[in-house]
């Protein structure tokens, strides 16, 4: 069954002064409307969602509906007011949801069924079945806000958690999971008639004894599963109001996550440094030698030079002695140094030689020693005085610090947003929320604890059952009830299994098929979903590829869209403001070709830089339906148009 | 089977019930599972609750009437 839109009528919402119709036919195709930055497309994506849901999105998240009042239309009227007008087909039904708001912030809600208007909550209670409010963006898709799809599909989150939970009603699951809790009541209530039964006979035979103690335990067991499953109820609808209540609060959460992110990495960073300066403690009693090191270089060096100097200076002396001998020897006229005749005595002058050397080489020796043993214990205390290391902890703290002021920084920007924001409040909040989660987690383990016992007493009530032979016709009767009961649950059981694992594989098949048609990335295969519907963009081993670009997140929410309106037993349209806001022209073509794929009814919010109206036509041919454009008359007024002639 | 509800009409999740008693419930009667399935998805898209009709139909595919329930054992 499809939901068409058949009429928006939009009268004093924002910048459109006075009464604008944008009239829909109810059949599937796709309307563009252009408007220019600043003319009022977001406001008429708003109109949608207000007439809805009752609220207004911004950018940064709930804005005040009652802000939306046309203000030239406020300047003139008393208690001014906007009222959007929605005219939907259901089949054979149509619907009629006007909701409108004052300046004072009072809101009212008129929904009508064949003209027949319902009570209030018989009027919401349509409206969610048309357009479950936690699948919203999947109706009213803001091109400009990814990262609202981004955060579904991460098994855990509240957010991913509360869409799987409207993803598996959507698609039916929900349905099949009911049945067999009708069964499962269906066959408690048989086995009390049973009990009733066999308390009225009292045969008093070992078998019945058996089967009234079972059906005993049975009740009780029931029983048990009801009380907590009420503990259940009670939970997730605490859980419910503190999360409406958080939604108010998303931008406060979502700077206090920051800040507490922020925080814990200014922690870290102090404890790094506090573990540096402990470091740095730690080599303090060899501090000294490096702060001295430098100087103890410089003198090593002058010791070395000296050492150098004193070689020259005692060969120098060795020569001179030499000359001194030989010349003592010309000069006593005992030897002649060229022909070495008898007159010259060589002993004396070899005994000069050998001195001299002998010296010489002494005080080569000392210095060369001295010099050698100084360098030793100068390298000794180098090599003790860690200056490296003690640098590299020094820059290293350093480079902490300054990551450290940034964060400093950083946290007191966050910390402006939150000026004027109860941050008590929403801890509170989000702590009662992690408490209900725990609560919720343990619940749901006695649950199931108490579920596996009762299937284990239903099992020996069976079999005793069959064991009892001579049972009268009424037993018979409620046992043969019983036994369908059983055998229809367990096939409900299995069909809520296999429903969810089809159900998975065909969201991940046409979204898969679509991303493909809108894809130019070769290289990028397909599509792989996980349990919460959280779609990821795969190479061809089935990879899956990190970090994708925008413009690739935006092509998988738009898939994912596509895809739960495929299979939805119920197919609604589908709003887009931004719709290839991310595109470069090659992806924005190729969406275009799909997009009569992703609902039956398909209505754009767009402009030409963004979607060239000549492409459009091409791309979409027969299945465009009507254009309508966006008139700017001031700077506080629009108008809507139909066509461009 | 086909005089009880077209295949036409049948939803996918009617199919995926009728599909689980083909292969693993084969003792089952097909035609119940398939008034069951039936109320199932007319409770989804809300056109019926399925409350009393259920009993009803176990009434009916046991063989016993409507009169064999707890206020008559009593």
């Amino acid at each position: 069954m499809s939901v068409f839109i058949r009429r928006l009528t939009i009268e004093n919402f924002g910048p459109y002064l006075g009464r604008h119709l944008l009239e829909f036919g109810a059949r599937p195709g796709v309307w563009v409307i252009y408007g220019e930055n600043g003319r009022g497309k977001t406001s008429i994506l708003n109109a949608f969602r207000f007439a809805l849901y009752g609220e207004v999105l911004g950018r940064l998240g709930q804005k005040r509906p009652q802000d939306f009042v046309n203000r030239r239309h406020a300047e003139e009227v008393a208690d001014a007011r906007f009222t959007l007008q929605l005219d939907l087909e259901m089949g054979p039904d149509l619907y009629q949801i006007s909701r409108s708001c004052s300046v004072s912030g009072q809101q009212s809600l008129v929904v009508k069924q064949n003209n027949s208007a319902l009570s209030v909550e018989g009027g919401r209670r349509e409206l969610e079945r048309m357009f479950p409010p936690k699948l919203a963006d999947f109706f009213l898709f803001d091109g400009e806000m990814l990262q609202r799809y981004e955060q579904l599909g991460h098994p855990g989150s509240a957010q991913s958690d509360k869409v799987r939970s409207e993803v598996e009603r959507l698609l039916g699951v929900t349905a099949v999971e009911e049945a067999r809790e009708h069964l499962d009541k269906m066959q408690a209530k048989f086995h009390r008639e049973l009990q009733r039964v066999l308390t009225r006979a009292d045969t008093g035979d070992d078998k019945s004894n058996m089967l009234a103690q079972l059906l005993g335990q049975d009740e009780r067991l029931a029983a048990d599963r009801e009380l907590i499953r009420q503990k259940q109820a009670r939970n997730e609808s605490e859980l419910k109001k503190i999360e409406q209540a958080l939604e108010d609060q998303e931008e406060a959460q979502r700077h206090l996550r920051e800040i507490e992110s922020l925080q814990n990495e200014f922690d870290n960073i102090q404890t790094e440094i506090a573990d540096l300066n402990a470091t740095l403690s730690n080599l303090a009693p060899d501090l000294w030698k490096s702060i001295v090191g430098v100087r103890v270089k410089e003198m090593l060096r002058s010791i070395r030079s000296q050492a150098a100097e004193e070689r020259t200076r005692q060969a120098s002396e060795l020569v001179r002695r030499a000359i001194e001998v030989m010349a003592r020897g010309v000069s006593n006229g005992q030897v002649c140094p060229v022909c070495s005749g008898v007159h010259w005595s060589v002993i004396e002058l070899d005994n000069a030689v050998l001195e001299a050397s002998m010296l010489a080489d002494a005080g080569s020796e000392f210095g060369s020693t001295r010099s050698e043993a100084t360098e030793d214990a100068l390298d000794q205390i180098l090599a003790s005085s860690k200056s490296g290391e003690i640098r590299i902890i020094r820059d290293l703290m350093d480079a902490k610090g300054a990551a450290g002021y940034l964060i400093h920084r950083n946290i007191q920007t966050a910390n402006t947003q939150l000026l004027g924001i109860n941050r008590e409040e929403v801890r509170k909040l989000v702590s009662s929320r992690d408490s209900a989660i725990t609560l919720r987690n343990r619940i749901n383990s006695d649950l199931k604890g108490c579920e596996k016992d009762l299937e284990n007493v239903r099992s020996n009530i069976d079999r005793v059952q069959a064991q009892i032979t001579e049972a009268d016709s009424a037993q018979r009767e409620i046992g043969g009830k019983i036994s369908l009961c059983r055998q229809l649950t367990a096939l409900f059981d299995d069909a809520r299994e296999e429903y969810k694992t089809r159900t998975l594989r065909e969201v991940k098949e046409r979204a898969s098929s679509l991303f493909v048609r809108m894809r130019a990335e070769t290289a990028y295969a397909g599509l792989t979903i996980n349990e919460n519907y959280g779609l990821s963009i795969v190479d061809s081993a089935g990879e899956v590829i990190p970090n994708p670009s925008a413009g690739y997140e935006h092509l998988v929410a738009l898939s994912l869209i596509g895809a739960l309106q495929g299979i939805a037993p119920m197919r609604s349209p589908v709003v887009i403001d931004s719709p290839f806001h991310r595109l470069d022209p090659v992806h924005t073509r190729h969406s275009v070709s799909a997009l009569p794929e992703l609902a039956e009814q398909v209505i754009l919010l767009t402009f030409s830089e963004d979607f060239n109206r000549v492409d459009a036509q091409t791309g979409l041919g027969p299945r465009l339906v009507d254009e309508y454009r966006i008139e700017r008359r001031s700077a506080l007024e629009s108008h809507i148009v139909q066509g461009f002639n | 089977m086909e005089d009880a509800v077209p295949e036409s009409e049948m939803s996918k999740m009617t199919e995926v019930v009728l599909s689980v008693r083909r292969d693993r419930f084969p003792d089952l009667d097909e035609r119940i599972v398939t008034m069951v399935a039936r109320l199932l998805l007319e409770q989804a898209l809300g056109t019926s609750a399925i409350g009393s009709q259920l009993e009803r139909i176990i009434d009916d595919a046991t063989g016993f009437p409507e009169s064999a329930s707890v206020e008559n054992v009593k």
